[in-house]
């Protein structure tokens, strides 16, 4: 069981540093939305991980979907941003969203 | 524990390599849903069936299809934004390495405290996922009708047909 938390946690390091990484260094919008649900199913990987090591499973999945319903939500809410900013700005480069209202 | 670390490999660690590295948005996107497969495969592989199909549905089918969407809806680049883009590409993730193995290791420092994780947590092991959720983690419950119902809220904001703003 060691060995396959083990084999879990460096799947959720790997995961967890790829998003982070592309929501650092990617100017497109849609980009860093990818980077953000790489990081968020490294997160959900490591709930469940750590729910089956310890036999609480069935908390684990409680967990799990909140975490799931709430990233759906910010998905939701952030594409339709990323949409009204490519209408507006015909661009999806951050660096071009320097003079906002405000 | 063969099968494990294939499913874990072959499709959540190398699709999320391909969604971070590919050019192509659509390519990602379609990467991302494999990454997504994968995750709901290792959930039922780990004995997690609700939260796998969960993931299923709304990971894999959901947030595919609002990627599509949100894709389908953006401009073509011209060719010298193609060059651009293409020139230092791949070199911007030349420190990724470093940053796996830096966290890697600070994990791996803490290792008895993530093999405890979630052991600190009070509840009745008798109850199913159901009970919990509905009777352990109500407030969760509540939470997520609320966040759900700010996203349907701010999508209708940020779509509301009117007279633009000066």
């Amino acid at each position: 069981m060691l060995n396959l938390f083990i084999v879990d946690w460096i799947t959720v390091v790997v995961l967890f540093c790829i998003g982070l990484y592309t929501m650092i260094v990617a100017k497109n919008m849609l980009r860093i939305l990818i980077g953000f649900e790489i990081m968020a199913k490294g997160v959900t990987l490591a709930l469940i991980t750590a729910g089956s090591v310890n036999g609480k499973i069935a908390f684990s999945q409680a967990l799990a979907i909140t975490v799931i319903v709430i990233e759906v939500v910010f998905i939701a809410i952030a594409l339709a941003i990323v949409m009204i900013t490519q209408k507006n700005k015909r661009s999806l480069d951050i660096r071009k969203l320097t003079k906002l209202k405000g | 524990m063969e099968l494990h670390l294939s499913i874990l490999i072959g499709l959540l660690v190398v699709p999320a390599i391909i969604a971070a590295f590919a050019m192509d948005l659509l390519r990602a996107a379609i990467a991302l849903l494999v990454c997504s497969l994968g995750l709901a495969l290792t959930m039922f592989n780990l004995g997690a069936p609700l939260a796998g199909s969960f993931e299923l549905s709304v990971g894999a089918g959901l947030i595919t299809v609002l990627f599509v969407n949100a894709i389908s809806l953006t401009r073509l680049i011209t060719e010298e934004e193609l060059l651009e883009r293409t020139k230092d590409h791949y070199q911007r993730f030349a420190f990724l390495p470093i940053l796996v193995l830096l966290i890697g290791l600070m994990m791996f420092e803490y290792q008895d405290f993530w093999a405890s994780g979630l052991s600190f947590i009070k509840y009745n092991e008798t109850q199913t996922m159901g009970e919990i959720l509905w009777k352990t983690r109500g407030l969760d419950l509540i939470g997520q009708i609320i966040v759900l119902f700010v996203g349907v809220y701010g999508i209708s904001i940020l779509f509301r047909r009117g007279k633009p703003n000066a």
